[in-house]
Order: C-alpha cells, then sequence, then structure tokens
C-alpha cells in the first residue's frame, strides 16, 4: 500500500503495462484477471490459464516474459501460472 | 486476429501431430496444474453444442485437455512440508493437499472450492514459514550469530555502558528504489543523569534545549534531519549534545543578572515570604515585649523551618490536600494559634 509514499504513480504505470503485455502473451488463455503482487524489490505475476496450448509452448512463454520484463523494468520477475479446465465464475447471479 | 489465436485448423491433424516428451518425474514447482500429460494421449473435445457456444464468446480456447492428477494425490503425511513451500509463493491448489474454500457463498450454498480461485491466490500465505521451516532457517543463520555479551545482562547495565540512544528509520517499498528521503532522520536520547552536571549546569541546559527536554523521564532528545544523510546527520547530533555540555558548565557575566521570573523552582530565602513571616515574627516578639531576639535566631526555629518547607513544597509540588494540612498546621505554629483560639479569632 503506497498511500503516502512516493512511486504510487509509477507502480500504477507498471501494472497497466503488465496487464495488457499478458494479456498479448496468452492471448485467448487469461481465465481471469491477472493478480500482481510485489514483495520488495521482486514482482509477482499470478495467471490462471486454460489449457488450449501444449506445455512446451507454456513453458517457452513463462520463460520469454520473465526475462523481458525482467530487463524492462531492472527487478526479478517471476510468473506464477495455473492451469484450470473452465473459467471460474466468480459469483453466480 | 488475438482471440482467433487459440484455434487449430482441424482437430484431425493436431492429434496426428503431437508428442510430448515430457519428464514426469518432477513436475517443475511454477508450473503448477500438471502440464506434464500422461500417456496416453487424450484430448477432450467439447461436444458440438459446446463448440458453439465456445464460438460465440470467442474467448475461450477451443480444446481442453485432460491434466495429470494434482500433486496432492501422491503426498503422503509426512512428507517434508519446507520442500514443497521453500519460499514465500502464490498458492497453488494442486499442492496443497488441504480442502479450503473461499469467498462469498454460493446462494443457499457453500463459498467456492480451491481449484481456481482467485481469492486464494491474492492474499498473502503463510506456508512457507511453518514451524519446521522456521526452526530450519534459524539453524541455518545460527552460524552468523555472535553471543550477545554476558556482562550485558540488565537494562541499567546496558544503560550504564551506553547511555546515549541513537534511532534511525530504514525504509522498504515495493518498487525498484531503495532511496527514501525519510530515512536521513537520527534521533538521539540521552538521560540527563548520566551526563557530569552540577546544579548550575543542568538548569542551564534545561534553559538551553527547552522543549526537547521531558521532566518526568529526564530525557533529552535532540532530531536532526537538516542535513541530506544519515551519517552527516548523526554527527550533527552529537555535536550538538558536546556543544551543549561545555557550554551548560560555562557561566556567563550576563547570567548573574537571573531575576525571581527566570528561576525554575521557588526558593524560600530572600523571597518575600520569607520577609513577611520575619517581619510578622518580629512584630509578635515586640508587642509581646519580649528581649530583642535577631533574625537569624527566628530562622533557626523549628517553626520557622516547618512554615518554609511548607511553602516550598505548596510553590513546587502544586496544591494537594496534604501540603495544604502541612501549610495550616505550619501557619498554627508559627503564629501560636490553638484551636479554640482560633474559632475566638472567627467569631471576633
Amino acid at each position: 500500500n503506497l498511500c503516502g509514499e512516493a512511486g504510487a504513480a509509477q507502480r500504477a504505470l507498471e501494472d497497466a503495462f503488465l496487464r495488457r503485455f499478458l494479456a498479448g502473451t496468452f492471448p485467448g488463455l487469461l481465465a481471469d484477471e491477472v493478480v500482481l503482487k510485489r514483495r520488495g524489490n521482486l514482482l509477482v505475476l499470478c495467471a490462471l490459464l486454460g489449457r488450449a496450448l501444449p506445455p512446451h509452448k507454456l513453458y517457452f512463454l513463462l520463460g520469454y516474459a520473465e526475462t523481458l520484463l525482467g530487463t524492462f523494468y531492472k527487478c526479478p520477475v517471476r510468473l506464477e501460472l495455473q492451469t484450470v479446465p473452465a473459467r471460474v465464475p466468480y459469483k453466480h447471479l | 486476429m488475438a482471440a482467433r489465436a487459440g484455434r487449430d485448423p482441424s482437430p484431425q491433424l493436431q492429434v496426428k501431430s503431437v508428442s510430448y516428451k515430457v519428464d514426469q518425474e518432477k513436475p517443475r514447482p511454477e508450473m503448477d496444474e500438471t502440464l506434464s500429460l500422461p500417456i496416453p494421449l487424450s484430448l477432450e473435445l467439447p461436444s458440438e453444442q459446446d463448440q458453439g457456444s465456445v464460438r460465440r464468446r470467442g474467448r475461450m480456447p477451443q480444446f481442453v485437455r485432460s491434466a495429470a492428477p494434482p500433486r496432492t494425490e501422491r503426498m503422503t503425511v509426512d512428507q517434508d512440508w519446507s520442500s514443497v513451500y521453500p519460499t514465500a509463493a502464490a498458492f497453488k491448489p494442486a499442492s496443497v493437499p488441504l480442502p479450503i474454500r473461499m469467498g462469498y457463498p454460493v446462494k443457499r450454498g457453500v463459498p467456492p472450492p480451491k481449484e481456481g480461485n482467485l481469492e486464494l491466490i491474492k492474499i498473502p500465505n503463510f506456508l512457507h514459514l511453518t514451524p519446521p521451516a522456521i526452526k530450519k532457517h534459524c539453524a541455518a543463520l545460527k552460524d552468523f550469530c555472535t553471543e550477545w555479551p554476558s556482562a550485558l545482562d540488565s537494562d541499567e547495565k546496558c544503560e550504564q555502558h551506553f547511555p546515549i540512544e541513537i534511532e534511525t528509520v530504514d525504509y522498504v517499498s515495493s518498487g525498484t528504489s531503495i532511496r527514501n528521503p525519510k530515512a536521513r532522520v537520527v534521533t538521539l536520547r540521552v538521560k540527563l543523569s548520566n551526563l557530569n552536571l552540577d546544579d548550575h549546569a543542568k538548569k542551564k541546559l534545561i534553559k538551553l534545549v527547552g522543549e526537547r527536554y521531558c521532566q518526568e523521564t529526564d530525557v533529552l532528545t535532540i532530531t536532526t534531519d537538516r542535513c541530506p544523510l544519515r551519517r552527516q546527520n548523526y554527527d550533527y547530533g552529537m555535536h550538538l549534545l558536546t556543544v551543549l555540555y561545555h557550554e551548560s558548565w560555562k557561566t556567563e557575566k550576563w547570567e548573574s543578572e537571573k531575576s525571581e521570573e527566570d528561576m525554575e523552582e521557588y526558593i524560600w530565602e530572600n523571597s518575600r515570604s520569607q520577609k513577611n513571616a520575619l517581619d510578622t515574627l518580629l512584630r509578635i516578639k515586640a508587642s509581646e515585649n519580649v528581649s530583642n531576639v535577631t533574625e537569624e535566631e527566628l530562622l533557626a526555629s523549628e517553626v520557622v523551618k516547618n512554615y518554609r518547607n511548607s511553602v516550598i513544597a505548596l510553590k513546587n509540588e502544586g496544591e494537594t490536600e496534604s501540603n495544604i494540612s502541612q501549610y495550616k498546621e505550619s501557619v498554627k505554629k508559627l503564629l501560636n494559634i490553638q484551636a479554640g483560639e482560633e474559632r475566638l479569632c472567627r467569631y471576633n
């Protein structure tokens, strides 16, 4: 929570960029919103994916995203992926 | 284009051309929900109806692969949990063998299960900090620690050997920069009883520092933040302390002009109260025609001493029950009034 601290605007911009980047890297696969966590310098991205892609492709995309974002933002980036068979609705109306 | 990228041209071609070489022994910890597929391969194709609805939505993938059973089914009861969660990581439902539910309950139902539950991923978990894991951390860190010096086994000894307390704050925030301008503030705390000050020096020091001295705890607090670096602020704070100490021991010429308003505490000698008391006593003695008693004798007499103590207590400590009654007693003794006479005087 960066209330009153510096750098909140930069973090918000990074968040927006990261969501678009992941939406593009895993096109059509994201089952739900990406959960972004920051632990000091480390950036942890938790994404829920569908199971359309074979695992070796997913591993490749994982490494690609991690290295690219790491060199981009100069901080360690960890991507934690999970696959779900179908999209889980949060709330049935 | 992006929405259609997940689609393959035709199902049959897909089945023939595929081949997987995946290590089945150790699934990689990041990729949890079993992307290592068992042989034989099986692809569940959604039925025509599903396909129709999927096509209409246009976002969900067309093919749903069957996944290997989650790792939880292969976990033994006495496994080493610190190797499942060695570091802080997001919640992985296939790695945590607990039937946890989280979220707003479905109508007339239960909260949603852990598979695909975003709420469980959002919250920070402490699965990497179980007591056995912490014991392992401590055991590993023990080699880098030194013993606490045995001579400093009480707070008083610590204060005696290290009277000055320095307080600095380090700030950590989630971001790529470790700089924080608030980190340059340094606070020095020292008890004046630990400094070598005589009466005049202590009073002068308290006057010099003003608000930074706390009367109840006898602690002088100096906060410095005027320099850009913490080291500079610390040096400045120590310099201030040194200067205050030395200046308070010096006596300037103009300090002799200290008047009664500047005094910190009430001093009875040479005050109006003393003059009034002595005047009254002298007049009483004169009216009773007793031989002339000198002022020194009066001052040394016990009644006057009692009166002096009670007046000092009243002025310095404020008005309390005991103080006021003590004052009453001393005045009665001073003016030699007995209880009966007091009533007489009142009726007069």
